[in-house]
């Protein structure tokens, strides 16, 4: 290696050199004007905070942007930073910033809320198809009958003979039925307002929610899909089909009259006299709802 | 204005964020470049309170000392600078009435307070080796602007006047955004070869001072 080799190594060292401090400085430069990524900053405020040169750099680059924008300021020693400096050095108590946690608490209890309040609407919501479960469940029982199946899925056209009463009431429920099933997500006041100006919507709905009466009320003896007066065959519990249960054994509950009788209600407050006979049948009295004997 | 405005100082909030998040994890380093940015601010507001310089200098550590202690407290809903504003203030007033002087009854604006224009009443409390020491700064970093390149001049200035961000920059000067990068660190090289010498001197100056 000839001197001048070394002399032009040494150049190109310092030369290397520089432009690693000058590429430092650039960062620097991007730093202070917030233009620089995240991680490349954090990497270089960690080098600030032990490289002197580059943080009396970064103090001067302050001070002139202040000085471009007019903003009073004075230029304070190196005496005063040192001084700063120290004082805080000999602070016994490094602040700590409880704030942090507590937004996270914050923000958990605020997500446990949020999810405490989200299960009970689910729990609200899952509540409405089990009330409205008979309305899907009757039309599979009455196919399953062989007196009535097959049922056609027969155009719907109002009866004349349907009486008022049964019409009332299928109305009454069709119009707290259609409103929810339309629009599920709907206020209450909304779906109200809706029930109130579809009529005609009701005409058309009125059927399937004739369907969806509650047992003994005389809208459950519509078909549903002709409108006309059916007499519904006796639904023995347990069913008939099952060979070990008798359809008319003791623990059998109907809901219509059998073997002629009216029919008990079911009370589950009073206990049940199995081997009690039958009361004999009243003419004209068919209120499920009278108290048991 | 207003949204270039709001950009710089959304920039400028982030990166002071970022530092005062490293004080509230224990890293005492970070605040040295907190006070190293904010100092001459903070010098230059309580001295329109305080003539002696050094009283301001006194006041001046206890502000940063008190804003340490609390940086626990501080959550980053304000500016840094607007709560260490604050905190000078109080400060500042506070050392005026623990010496039986009366405080100014109006406070200094946060806006007021960096306007070179405004606010002559308190500046008549500047010493004038202090008045002195602020014009040469300012003269010295206006000649180094005015003796720049113009594509340095214009783009120092469009960042550091206007406030622009890179890609502004780099639209209006019709660059690549590395080009504006590159120009805005030669103009502050350029600025800095000047600055260095008249900091030096008064670093040296109160250097004798302290040592007679």
């Amino acid at each position: 290696m000839t001197p001048n080799d070394y002399d032009t190594d040494k150049e190109h060292a310092a030369a290397s050199a520089d432009k690693v401090l000058d590429h430092t400085r650039l960062q620097l430069s991007a730093l202070i004007d917030g233009e620089l990524p995240l991680d490349e900053a954090r990497f270089l405020l960690r080098r600030l905070e032990h490289d002197t040169e580059l943080r009396d750099c970064w103090e001067r680059w302050q001070l002139c942007g202040d000085v471009l924008r007019g903003r009073i300021g004075i230029y304070a020693q190196d005496a005063l930073t040192q001084r700063i400096a120290q004082a805080v050095e000999s602070e016994p108590v490094v602040p700590r910033a409880p704030v942090a946690r507590h937004r996270w608490l914050r923000l958990g209890s605020g997500a446990a809320l949020a999810a405490s309040v989200a299960m009970i609407a689910l729990f609200l919501t899952r509540q409405s198809p089990e009330v409205r479960a008979p309305a899907s469940t009757l039309p599979a029982q009455v196919a399953s009958n062989p007196v009535l199946a097959p049922v056609q899925p027969a155009k719907v056209t109002p009866d004349p003979q349907v009486p008022g009463q049964a019409a009332e009431v299928a109305s009454a429920l069709a119009v707290a039925d259609v409103p929810r099933r339309l629009a599920t997500r709907r206020s209450r006041g909304q779906s109200q307002r809706a029930a109130l100006r579809s009529p005609a919507r009701i005409a058309v709905e009125a059927p399937v929610a004739v369907a969806a009466a509650p047992f003994g009320t005389p809208a459950a003896t519509i078909d549903p899909f002709s409108g006309q007066h059916v007499r519904l065959p006796n639904r023995p519990w347990p069913r008939a089909v099952l060979p070990t249960v008798p359809a008319n054994g003791a623990f059998t509950v109907d809901y219509g009259s059998r073997m002629g009788a009216p029919a008990q209600p079911l009370s589950p407050f009073e206990s049940r006299h199995l081997a009690r006979p039958l009361p004999a049948p009243e003419s004209g009295s068919t209120d499920s709802n009278a108290p048991a004997p | 204005m207003a949204e270039v405005e709001s950009s710089q100082v959304t920039q400028e909030r982030e990166l002071d964020h970022e530092l005062v998040r490293r004080v509230q994890q224990g890293d005492s380093k970070a605040f040295d470049l907190l006070v190293r940015k904010y100092q001459h601010r903070i010098v230059g507001l309580i001295g329109r309170y305080l003539a002696d310089w050094s009283e301001c200098q006194d006041v001046a550590q206890e502000t940063f000392l008190r804003a340490y202690r609390a940086i626990g407290n501080f959550r980053g809903d304000a500016q840094f600078y607007t709560w260490l504003h604050r905190i000078a203030v109080n400060t500042a007033k506070n050392h005026l009435v623990s010496h039986n002087r009366r405080p100014p009854t109006d406070d200094i604006d946060i806006d007021d307070a960096e306007q070179f224009a405004s606010g002559m009443r308190l500046r008549d409390n500047d010493t004038p080796e202090r008045e002195l020491m602020r014009q040469q700064l300012e003269q010295t970093v206006m000649r180094a602007v005015e003796a720049l390149p113009e594509e340095l001049r214009v783009a120092i200035t469009l960042r550091e006047v206007d406030g622009l961000s890179y890609e502004e920059i780099a639209k209006k000067m019709d660059c690549p955004i590395g080009t504006v990068r590159s120009r805005i660190f030669r103009a502050r090289e350029a600025i800095d070869q000047e600055m260095r010498p008249l900091m030096e001197s008064s670093n040296d100056t109160s250097t004798e001072r302290a040592s007679r």
